[in-house]
């Protein structure tokens, strides 16, 4: 019986859940298990997710019927393998960042809150698997806003008071945005009557050139973008990215905009057709454009960064960038790219923020300058990070190689040959902001150590950034002179121990951080060696949306 | 048709070389026998590599693909000729290279020793993985992996100077690597839909002529590891790593592994047929040809012996290149000698100036005057080393010039045969004055005679910066800024008068500046057979009358057990170059396999 009902199950598990915790939230005995239900919660949700795929993968696309009122009348809920692709990412990385929830949320929360916390987050995953399920524009819009709305809420916790300015920040922002979102679905409404996506796109073929269609598309188009952060629209998403809670930092990066993103290849294939983008209004073009514009002014913001968060911020503009390239390109391979890239995206920015959400938890340092060493107090995490920062980079057999390998093929064969060097130009550039991390975290000596005067330093240290060579070499901390730099604990090294001054013992996080920061780094591997059971599926994806069987 | 076998061993001599990784990483702890783990590492990849010979040569291919990453594109390995070759010269090198640099590494009590050799054994195990790619997807995969693997060990020092230096050799090779090579991966694949190397090419009237030759130029710029001018910076930068670092990765496992792409690309990718009618041959030489006489010059004004081995190395990698760009069997086949003759001097050179430095901290050529009566043996190495880049006999490299020069006069290429002569004059000015002056000069009386003056500023110089470095400068570091003004303006006017470059060290600018200050300079004053003066033992007063007493002739290198495994290794490799000379004869066979003669 459960199963007939398995496209709706894991939307609905974890909104019930989130009305549970609200109002049981009074209750002291709730409070204590708070987030033991969220994890009962969201494992229920994957798994049911889980099921899916065999009856995807047979039957194509399971639609189901909300209340037995038939499409289109009714709200149709679909699962085709697109949202399949993301149904499955939600629900997996939410179980994975869900435990890491545990001990990193108490930093930002007293026990009492933790109710309503939990009850927020799984509002927003179940706003989020809402929308990816939804065949219905109005229902998607409405998910959207549950998840915004909770969206907000969760940014706010955050420890900093400027959480909170980023939070209304980006209430103004987004609400703007839904509000043109609306609009333009009404436009839509007005001239077809339905709001069945599959009805619309029936129906909106022969009015491509309607005028209502073009300025309702507009208010779509440009709603969207706020929502996934496109490039000249991405204000509200580095200060809300910077102050929200770690956790909801990695949730937010690797999930939010790639919500969005899902929504406009929804809008732009399941409600229009290819052929809209390509004849009636140069979108492709426009939407190549703003693609490159978010990779590398993105790329460039991010190397200015100091603060770790809003430099994973800035990249994560600049991946977006990558995903609506993929989109733009209208062929197969390049879609391929933008679609992998949404999976490959998600898992390494999340393994990323979950790395520096270590990193802060155990030592309160988020600026890049401050993590001399790191490596040496958390080597595990830093091993996170590293391997992680590689996928971003896009070195071969890791999740960023794949997608640079799809969306370099697919701009040759659109015969887009200026794309190519902005994306081989955006994984340089991820390379120089995320390198000086590794450099300092593995290869820099400890700031304020007894053997390391800090103002002589300081000055050589800015020299060496600028990338020249100093004249003022750092001979008093050098390796040579002084036979005791403090030895990277890349691997374990014994004939440092009787010279080199008690080095700090490692103090890595709980486990329930650090297991979720490791899987993030296996899976960017992974992603990259076994990439070929994602790729079919994006295929698939890919070929079915361009509707080139 | 040669019959192609599904066989194993390509994995296993890559993967030895990890699981050494793994093991040096895992037993860090317990020094002997980690350091145990390279030599049996190198010995079993070298076990491995040697098995495939009498395969290969009886004309078997050997190939594995390990796992689909993407599909259609596999990690595929292939054993040929070409590959062997460089596999056979990278394995049986890092045998002795881990000898040693487990002398060097221990004489000098160096930090972090455990990182070094896991991350050493990682980059042998990707350059056979390189040698044994069998497409352009599996190249890229460890030729990426190289370069991250190679950092920790450039870095090693982690001063600034050699992040600063390591931060170019990232930025030179990556940004070359993801820049261009990457493109034009995916240019080919774009075009042909083919990544597997086939003999001979699989390109040839693919798409347009423009198309195919930016391809190749993109690919060729895509190499940074072969330091074709003008990526060739990040190799004299490198040259902060420690020597067994120098020796076996930017003199051997690097840089071959770029010369190697080369010839692959050449003849595997775009096949010799193609490439002329591109027309290649009216750029390649040139540009290598450039290459190999700019670097020579630069070679002539360094005084920092690994600089001058650096700028060496950059010139004889691109007679590699010439070869291959000529586009004729026999250019091909010099090319591939040549990546492993010269491999075998360059290491002997390298290893000669890791072991001067180890045992009497000198690293200038202008302080190596009688090195030769301290050190006999290693400078007979050296001796053979330069025979080797000058292209003489009894050293190897007579066989790959020759063949190069061959190639030349086959295609009438008068430009490639022009640069051969003027680069051997070059390499004879800026090699045998080392050798000249480490054996007939300097020592004792000599020097008192002909040059009274100058001691005199040199002890008060260097008096003074000797103070420096004692241990109360570890504490601060603002006292340190100060030492390099003086000592070099001291050195320059003393030494010049007798360095054995007829060039003074100052029309180096910036080439050697950064590498002044070092702190091993104040050390090295006196030359004195002292081993290994750590900073505490050279007070002050020690320090200005080593600079007074000459130089002892005494016989230095076989004073420790550690300096002993270092001269036996010099003492390996020269002859390696030696027997290469004698008996050529497989090599040859193996190259005119991959020339197709």
């Amino acid at each position: 019986m459960l199963a007939e009902h398995l496209p709706i199950l894991h939307v609905l598990i974890p909104l019930v859940g989130a009305i549970v915790l609200l109002t049981g939230g009074v209750l002291r005995p709730l409070r204590e298990v708070a987030w033991g239900l969220t994890m009962l919660v969201v494992l229920a949700s994957a798994v049911s997710a889980f099921q899916l795929i065999p009856r995807v993968l047979s039957e194509g696309r399971i639609s189901y019927a909300l209340g037995n009122w038939k499409p289109p009348y009714g709200i149709e809920y679909a699962v085709d393998s697109l949202s399949l692709l993301l149904i499955l990412l939600i629900t997996s990385l939410t179980v994975i960042i869900t435990l890491y929830t545990r001990h990193s949320i108490q930093r930002d929360i007293t026990p009492n809150q933790q109710p309503y916390f939990y009850s927020a987050y799984l509002l927003f995953v179940g706003g989020l698997l809402g929308m990816v399920t939804t065949a219905d524009i109005f229902n998607l819009y409405v998910f959207l806003e549950i998840a915004s709305l909770s969206g907000y809420a969760l940014i706010a916790i955050g420890r900093r008071r400027e959480a909170l300015l980023a939070s209304y920040n980006y209430l103004m922002i987004g609400t703007i945005a839904s509000t043109l979102f609306l609009l333009g679905i009404g436009y839509l409404y007005m001239i077809t009557g339905t709001l069945n996506m599959q009805d619309l796109q029936a129906r909106l073929e022969e009015l491509y050139g309607s005028r209502t269609l073009l300025v309702g598309m507009a208010f779509i188009t440009l709603g969207l973008s706020v929502k996934m952060a496109l490039f000249p629209l991405h204000t509200w998403l580095p200060n809300a990215y910077t102050y929200a809670p770690d956790a909801i930092t990695a949730l937010m990066a690797s999930l939010t905009t790639k919500v969005g993103v899902y929504t406009a290849f929804r809008v732009f294939f399941g409600v229009l057709k290819p052929s809209f983008l390509s004849q009636v209004v140069p979108l492709e073009e426009i939407f190549m454009l703003l693609g490159a514009l978010a990779i590398l002014g993105g790329s460039l913001m991010a190397i200015f960064q100091n603060n770790l968060k809003r430099m994973l911020a800035y990249s994560s503009v600049a991946q977006i960038g990558y995903i609506v390239l993929g989109l733009a390109m209208l062929n197969v391979s390049g879609m391929m790219g933008g679609l992998i890239h949404i999976v490959n995206h998600a898992v390494v920015k999340a393994g990323l923020f979950l790395a520096v959400g270590n990193i802060i938890y155990r030592t309160g340092l988020e600026e890049v300058d401050d993590l001399n060493q790191i490596a040496q107090q958390m080597p595990k995490t830093m091993l996170a990070f590293t391997v992680c920062a590689l996928a971003l980079i896009g070195v071969p057999l890791t999740a960023g190689f794949v997608t640079k390998w799809y969306l370099v093929l697919g701009s040759i064969e659109a015969g887009r040959w200026f794309l190519v060097p902005v994306i081989v130009v955006g994984a340089l550039l991820a390379a120089v902001y995320l390198w000086r991390i590794i450099e300092r975290a593995y290869f820099w000596s400890r700031k304020g150590g007894a053997l390391t005067p800090p103002a002589p330093l300081s000055a050589s240290r800015e020299g060496g950034e600028l990338g020249s060579p100093s004249p003022f070499t750092e001979r008093g901390q050098g390796g040579e002179v002084n036979p005791d730099p403090p030895s990277p604990t890349l691997l374990p090294n014994s004939e440092q121990e009787s010279q080199s001054p008690p080095a700090p013992k490692t103090s890595e996080v709980p486990l329930s951080m650090l297991i979720p920061t490791l899987v993030m780094a296996v899976l960017s591997l992974a992603l990259g060696i076994f990439a070929v059971l994602p790729l079919n599926l994006a295929e698939r994806i890919a070929k079915s949306l361009l509707g080139a069987e | 048709m040669n019959p192609v076998i599904n066989a194993s061993e390509p994995i296993w001599a890559v993967g030895s070389a990890f699981l050494t990784a793994l093991l040096i990483a895992l037993t860090g702890r317990w020094q002997n026998l980690r350091d145990l783990w390279s030599p049996l590492g190198a010995l079993a990849q070298f076990g491995i590599v040697a098995s495939l010979v009498p395969a290969v040569l009886s004309g078997e291919t050997r190939t594995f693909t390990l796992t689909t990453p993407m599909p259609g594109v596999a990690l595929y390995f292939k054993v040929d000729e070409l590959g062997l070759f460089f596999a056979l010269m990278a394995s049986f090198l890092w045998f002795i290279a881990s000898l040693y640099s487990v002398g060097y590494m221990r004489a000098l009590k160096e930090h972090a020793q455990t990182r070094f050799f896991a991350f050493y054994a990682i980059s042998l195990g990707s350059a056979v993985g390189i040698a044994f790619a069998g497409n352009l997807f599996t190249l890229f995969v460890f030729y990426e992996m190289l370069t991250l693997a190679t950092y920790p060990l450039v870095v090693h020092k982690q001063d600034a100077e050699a992040r600063a230096k390591a931060r170019v050799y990232m930025t030179y090779l990556l940004g070359t690597s993801i820049g261009f090579q990457f493109t034009a991966i995916l240019v080919i694949y774009g075009i042909s839909g083919e990544l597997n190397f086939t003999k001979g090419g699989f390109l040839q009237g693919q798409a347009p002529d423009w198309l195919l030759l930016s391809a190749f130029l993109l690919y060729i710029a895509g190499i940074g590891k072969s330091a074709i001018m003008p990526f060739h910076k990040w190799l004299p930068s490198a040259m902060v790593a420690p020597a067994p670092v120098s020796a076996l990765l930017h003199a051997v496992a690097v840089v071959k592994a770029g010369v190697f792409t080369v010839l692959r690309v050449v003849v595997y990718v775009f096949g010799v047929d193609c490439l002329v009618s591109l027309q290649v041959a009216q750029i390649l030489p040139y540009v290598a040809g450039t290459t190999i006489v700019v670097a020579s010059l630069i070679a002539l004004f360094q005084d920092d012996l690994k600089l001058r081995l650096a700028y060496s190395t950059i010139s004889q990698l691109s007679y590699v290149v010439l070869g291959a760009g000529l586009l004729s069997p026999l250019g091909a086949m010099g090319a591939t000698l040549h990546m492993v003759f010269h491999g075998f001097a360059k290491i002997t050179l390298f290893f000669t100036a890791g072991h001067i430095y180890c045992a009497t901290k000198k690293t200038k050529i202008s302080q190596m005057r009688g090195i030769g009566k301290q050190m006999p043996f290693t400078m007979i190495g050296f001796t053979i080393g330069a025979l080797g880049m000058i292209g003489l006999p009894p050293a190897s490299s007579l066989w790959s010039k020759w063949y190069i020069g061959l190639g030349a006069l086959e295609t009438q290429h008068y430009f490639a045969l022009g640069v051969l002569v003027v680069s051997t004059i070059l390499n004879a000015l800026y090699f045998l004055p080392i050798v000249y002056s480490a054996f007939f000069e300097g020592g004792g009386g000599v020097e008192a005679l002909t040059l009274p003056s100058p001691p005199s500023p040199n002890t008060v110089g260097e008096g003074e910066s000797q103070l420096l470095p004692s241990p109360d400068a570890a504490g601060e570091g603002s006292v340190n800024l100060t030492p390099p003004a003086p000592l070099s303006a001291s050195r320059e006017g003393g030494e010049a008068l007798y360095s054995p470059s007829p060039f003074t060290e100052r029309g180096q600018g910036g080439e050697v500046n950064p590498e002044t200050p070092s702190p091993t300079l104040p050390l090295s004053a006196g030359g004195e057979s002292q081993l290994l003066p750590s900073s505490e033992a050279s007070g002050e007063g020690q320090g200005v009358r080593a600079t007074e007493k000459p130089p002892t002739s005494e016989v230095i290198e076989f004073s420790t057990p550690y300096l002993t495994l270092m001269t036996l290794a010099i003492c390996a490799t020269a002859l390696g170059v030696l027997v290469l000379f004698v008996y050529p004869h497989p090599f040859l066979e193996l190259a005119r396999r991959v020339a197709g003669l």
